[in-house]
């Protein structure tokens, strides 16, 4: 699915930005890297279908002003990342051929990634699919009072580090791909304690149950949102891991889509990841009724 | 809910409750034990909670238990398979311990005259391994 989607890497030689565009490959794009503003604008000029660039301040110190004009006169729609220095790249602010996101250098990964996802993540998931997995999240961890998202949601790369404990679901259907929910042992003992105040200290085991359980009635809640636009989903029983430290790899290209929610110092993390779906049928009307949260309906 | 949770809240409320970890253990238990009321989950390994209901309604000690389905799916045509199966009612967790413990009373003090609680299956999928 994002095969296609490129993205231009403008850095001097030797620049700083090798580790974003091993992100931008890790996430799925194409990265073609190109030395000068002249060099990015040929390329953009031959293939102005191009989803985002990402520029460093070092090699835009001359002609960026103009190389933001004649961007967005030839490729309205492409989203641009610009590197700042302390002191730099200040007359673009005010242009209304800004940048979309300004970001100070050197690039934080975490900032990076905050940035390419608010910019990009349309492209691979409709918001509409952000929204319910973190309304989803909320919901069910709302139970617990206190939770809230923490820091916005991202798109990461098709492998990630996994928790003490983490549960996977894996569904098929209309759509298909996964949802994992992952704590550490000593935020699991914390969510138990606060899902069964006065209970004996948790077993392992039942600390999985409840991780599993997450996972399940969080999945529940999304699937809610595709069953809604009668797009068939079908869920399987959790798979537990514990190997903390260790990385689960996906297969595909399709980065997943990455919550956190916290409630003071314990935390919640989830991974949805869509290895398929149509997107014309997501953005369908709502025309079958599912069930509220809590409601009992008598058969 | 999970099903520690959910064992601990009927406890509380003087209960005595029988655990299963899928389907068919379900079934198992409830062969060996006189419940009075079935909460099931459905996506269990082994023999899922529909499948489940569908065998407990052909024993005739079970003919009309009270069996609740309470899960996270959401579709309610899903629920129209729990009705055709046998189940009385569909919850969508998370629910309200509150809550599932009206529905519990009314199911149970509807069919039957004692104040007591009885006994209550509980089938809920379990990590591998544990008891």
């Amino acid at each position: 699915m994002s095969a296609d989607k490129q993205v231009l890497v403008v850095d001097a030689p030797n620049g700083a930005l090798s580790f974003v565009m091993e992100e931008l490959n890790d996430l799925g794009f194409r990265v073609i890297w190109v030395p000068t503003l002249p060099s990015a604008l040929d390329f953009i000029e031959a293939r102005p279908s191009l989803s985002l660039i990402v520029a460093s301040a070092a090699a835009t110190k001359v002609g960026g002003l103009e190389f933001l004009a004649r961007v967005r006169d030839f490729a309205p729609d492409v989203r641009i990342i610009w590197g700042v220095r302390d002191g730099s790249a200040e007359p673009p602010l005010a242009q209304s051929n800004a940048p979309d996101s300004l970001l100070p250098e050197p690039f934080r990964r975490d900032e990076l990634r905050a940035a390419i996802s608010d910019l990009l993540a349309e492209h691979f998931y409709p918001p509409a699919i952000a929204a319910a997995v973190k309304s989803a999240a909320l919901e069910v961890l709302g139970v617990v009072s206190g939770f809230e998202v923490e820091g916005g949601a991202f798109l990461v790369a098709n492998q990630t580090a996994l928790s003490d404990l983490s549960a996977v679901i894996p569904f098929t259907g209309d759509v298909s791909g996964h949802l994992m929910v992952g704590l550490t042992m000593d935020d699991a003992r914390a969510l138990y304690a606060a899902f069964l105040p006065g209970a004996q200290p948790a077993r392992i085991d039942r600390m999985e149950d409840l991780v599993g359980e997450l996972c399940n009635q969080i999945l529940g809640r999304i699937n809610a949102f595709f069953t809604e636009r009668s797009v068939s989903i079908q869920h399987a029983t959790p798979i537990f891991i514990r190997a903390a430290g260790s990385t689960l790899r996906y297969p595909g290209r399709q980065p997943s889509f990455a919550v956190t929610l916290k409630r003071g110092e314990a935390r919640v993390s989830l991974e949805y990841y869509l290895a398929h779906f149509d997107r014309a049928k997501l953005q369908a009307p709502v025309t079958t009724r599912v069930l509220r949260l809590g409601e009992i309906r008598y058969l | 809910m999970v099903r520690s949770q959910l064992r601990t809240g009927l406890e509380a409320k003087g209960a005595r409750v029988v655990e299963a970890e899928n389907g068919s253990e379900g079934l198992w238990r409830a062969r060996e034990n006189a419940v009075d009321l079935v909460v099931s989950d459905i996506h269990m390994p082994v023999m899922d909670g529909i499948r489940m209901v569908e065998e407990l309604r052909k024993l005739p000690e079970y003919a009309t238990t009270p069996i609740f389905i309470l899960t996270s799916d959401a579709a309610a045509q899903r629920a129209d398979e729990g009705k055709k199966a046998g189940a009385n009612a569909w919850i969508l967790k998370p629910v309200k311990a509150e809550l599932l413990w009206k529905a519990i009373e009314k199911a149970l003090f509807g069919r039957a005259s004692s104040a007591s609680v009885g006994t209550i299956g509980v089938a809920s999928p379990a990590p591998s391994g544990s008891k």
